[in-house]
């Protein structure tokens, strides 16, 4: 049987075999370390925060990059995490947090962001990635290969990756 | 039917296992459990405990029967061994006492838990007096913005003023607080001044002790402008609602090990997790990598010296589950000192738990809080109002001479009372009603102070909230049918349900609340000043009269080895 857990960990591992540091996790049912606060909703208390499956981070040659993932089972049930994407990248408030968390600091994680220079640049600018995990086989959903600026791409599993 | 599935390697699934690890939580919990622990390793297999516990053995259903604990140990015929909660959330303000009575089944079965917490964190908040902030952070003079940094760090100093005041450096500043020179440091009187020079002594010192604690934000990190918001990232450390918790544990600890451990952090870890450690990759246990689960033995700090103690916290964790499943309960793990007031919590806490009140009235200075006053002042106050109470209950509480009021307002209609008031009520029970050491069997609910639930209800939810008439009303006309409803009082409702229901099939929006509270007033404060009351006596009450007993369905339904 796989579960979105399989998929979760299975991309985890494909992300650390290219190279990525995986930040957080947040299993199915599970709490979660790396919040991202949503924006207040009209009158409300604001309570919301985004929860993404795995968080990464990898420095590249000319920039480190931040990866978001979402994961699940089947393709096509990925619909509303698109949508949920989308949200966060017209966000400019959460954007910009995310960068906040995984910024350098003295004595902080060896690979990090220079959040000051970042936060001086427009939100579109800022060096985040989305990503999609699912099982290969499973249905059709056209993902999208950019959110606004940010690039996007799948992480398609084997069965024997996932198992 | 309990299909096994688990992530666990071949080699540490058991023919036939010797324990079963069920689990509420993740299943990355259970096999973090199995993994590290000498006794459950290879000998023991997770079961997953359903929603509405339909697959869980009578055997330990009494431990699920208020709130679901994260994970339950059990030898193979289902005999609990240990109850265990893990959260990363540190316990703060209303909330730090949601989750105990999933401890408190578990005591009053005699069965040890374990719980295991940030007794200290970090925390990243969204500020809002930006004026203030915005003004330390354009700061030009570089020593200047670094002491009104570090002051907001501290416990309630006033940086500009203190400045102003002619003390301009850190070190300066530091060395009147050790000193108790209070007079020229803003927003510290005689009163406070022993808070800031423990928190100067534990958190930014670092002496040497044997509790390491954990280090203060470093001033530079404090305050942080993250798109159009100010964050400010803080040390949290135990207040008045953990002091209740720690010694919550302390005195059920008496009637059987029930011990918090420390969820560890470190700064490294500040913004990306708060600070907390987590098993991000492991390649010893490769199936436990990537699922956000807690620290292996070992791999934290050891943060308690005393007894010459080299473990860390999980390891001690792990060292207890084990001596727990052998019913071995002679180590305390260093725990009596971490509960007791001193490592976490300072004595003088303990006076502000609850006022005590001399007039009746002043409580009505007060939104919500802990009073304890005369029961005939309170009783006498309810009477004056017009509030008609049976003459059994009425007797039946004046025997006590002061009784325990735990009181919360509500103006949200939707707000239910389920989260955090159902724990805090556990609290309550434990700490102001009984006296432990005389008589140990809670659920026999032997009072030496009633306690009443007290809920004002203002604005819309005067009109529109359901508690607590509402769900009894629905609960009885599930369970007895629709019949006769008009003609019994909801008083009456609630004894024939308890004598019918065992108790997890009484909604989570009652069941602790008519559990611990002896009395519950609703006071629905309506326009024009008029107050509508509602009333209901709960299960201290009705056992102490005698209208329940031991034996009925609900009352029984919460031992192990009941007969139901």
């Amino acid at each position: 049987m796989i579960t979105e857990e399989h998929i979760t960990r299975a991309a985890a591992n494909k992300l650390v075999t290219a190279g990525w540091e995986i930040i957080a996790v947040h299993p199915p049912d599970g709490q979660g370390p790396f919040t991202i606060p949503k924006p207040p909703q009209s009158g409300a208390i604001e309570r919301a925060s985004y929860y993404p499956d795995i968080v990464a981070i990898r420095k590249e040659i000319r920039q480190t990059k931040i990866l978001l993932v979402e994961c699940k089972i089947r393709k096509p049930d990925l619909e509303n995490d698109i949508k949920k994407f989308q949200e966060l990248a017209n966000n400019p408030d959460s954007l910009y947090f995310i960068c906040f968390r995984c910024q350098k600091f003295n004595k902080g994680p060896e690979i990090s962001v220079d959040y000051e220079a970042l936060s001086i640049h427009d939100s579109s600018e800022l060096p985040i990635e989305f990503a999609f995990a699912y099982q290969k086989n499973t249905g059709n959903l056209n993902l999208p290969s950019q959110i606004n600026n940010f690039k996007c791409f799948e992480i398609s599993l084997t069965e024997g990756e996932l198992l | 039917m309990n299909n096994l599935f688990t992530f666990l390697p071949t080699e540490l699934i058991p023919e036939k296992a010797d324990y079963f690890v069920w689990y509420t939580g993740t299943l990355g919990q259970a096999e973090w459990l199995i993994s590290f622990s000498r006794k459950l390793r290879g000998k023991a297999i997770p079961k997953r405990c359903e929603g509405d516990l339909s697959n869980i053995p009578d055997s330990i259903l009494p431990l699920l029967s208020l709130e679901q604990p994260d994970l339950i140990v059990t030898d193979n015929i289902n005999n609990p061994l240990i109850s265990i909660e893990i959260t990363e959330q540190q316990a703060f303000g209303t909330n730090a006492q949601q989750r105990i009575a999933r401890f408190w089944s578990a005591v009053a079965n005699k069965i040890p838990s374990a719980y295991i917490l940030p007794l200290e964190s970090y925390q990243i908040e969204k500020v809002t007096n930006s004026q203030n902030i915005r003004r330390i952070i354009e700061e030009e003079d570089q020593n200047k913005k670094e002491f009104l940094l570090f002051c907001e760090t501290l416990l309630r100093v006033n940086g500009e003023r203190t400045y102003n005041n002619g003390i301009t450096s850190i070190e300066e500043l530091k060395d009147k607080i050790r000193r108790g020179d209070f007079r020229k440091i803003a927003g510290v009187t005689q009163r406070t001044i022993r808070q800031l020079q423990i928190f100067l002594r534990k958190f930014v010192d670092e002496d040497e002790e044997n509790t390491v604690h954990l280090k203060n934000i470093p001033p530079e990190e404090y305050y942080h402008k993250v798109g159009q918001f100010y964050y400010k990232a803080y040390l949290r450390k135990p207040e008045v609602t953990d002091s209740m918790l720690l010694e919550w544990f302390n005195l059920c600890s008496k009637i059987i090990p029930t011990y918090p451990f420390k969820l560890q952090s470190n700064l490294k870890n500040l913004f990306r997790t708060n600070g907390l450690v987590h098993i991000i990759n492991d390649n010893e246990n490769s199936y436990l990598s990537y699922r956000n689960l807690p620290p292996k033995p070992g791999q934290t700090t050891v943060v308690h010296k005393f007894s010459g103690n080299e473990k860390d916290e999980i390891e001690l964790f792990f060292n207890f589950v084990d001596a727990c499943i052998d019913k071995d309960y002679s180590n305390d793990f260093l725990r009596k000192k971490i509960m007791c007031s001193g490592e976490y919590w300072e004595e003088e806490l303990r006076s502000k738990w609850y006022n005590d009140l001399s007039n009746i009235e002043d409580m009505d200075n007060y939104q919500s809080g802990d009073f304890s006053c005369n029961t005939s002042d309170f009783l006498n106050l309810l009477l004056s109002k017009g509030v008609e109470m049976p003459k059994i209950y009425l007797e039946s509480l004046r025997k006590f001479p002061k009784l325990h009021i735990y009181k919360i307002y509500n103006t949200e209609p939707n707000r239910g009372f389920y989260d955090p008031y159902s724990g805090n009520l556990a609290v309550r029970d434990i700490l102001f009603t009984r006296d432990i050491d005389i008589n140990n069997d809670l659920i026999k609910f032997n009072r030496i102070k009633p306690l009443i639930f007290l809920v004002d209800l203002e604005g819309e939810s005067a009109e529109q909230h359901k508690f607590i008439y509402h769900f009894i009303d629905r609960l009885f006309a599930q369970t007895h049918g629709q019949n006769h409803r008009s003609n019994i009082s909801y008083q009456d409702k609630l004894i024939w349900l308890l004598k019918n229901l065992k108790i997890h099939k009484f909604v989570k929006e009652i069941r602790c609340h008519i559990l611990f509270s002896d009395m519950i007033v609703i006071r629905r404060k309506h326009l024009q000043e008029e107050i509508e009351y509602e009333i209901i006596f709960g299960i201290p009450t009705l056992l102490r009269t005698g209208i329940i007993k031991e034996t009925d369905i609900a009352i029984n339904s919460m031992r192990l080895n009941n007969d139901n």
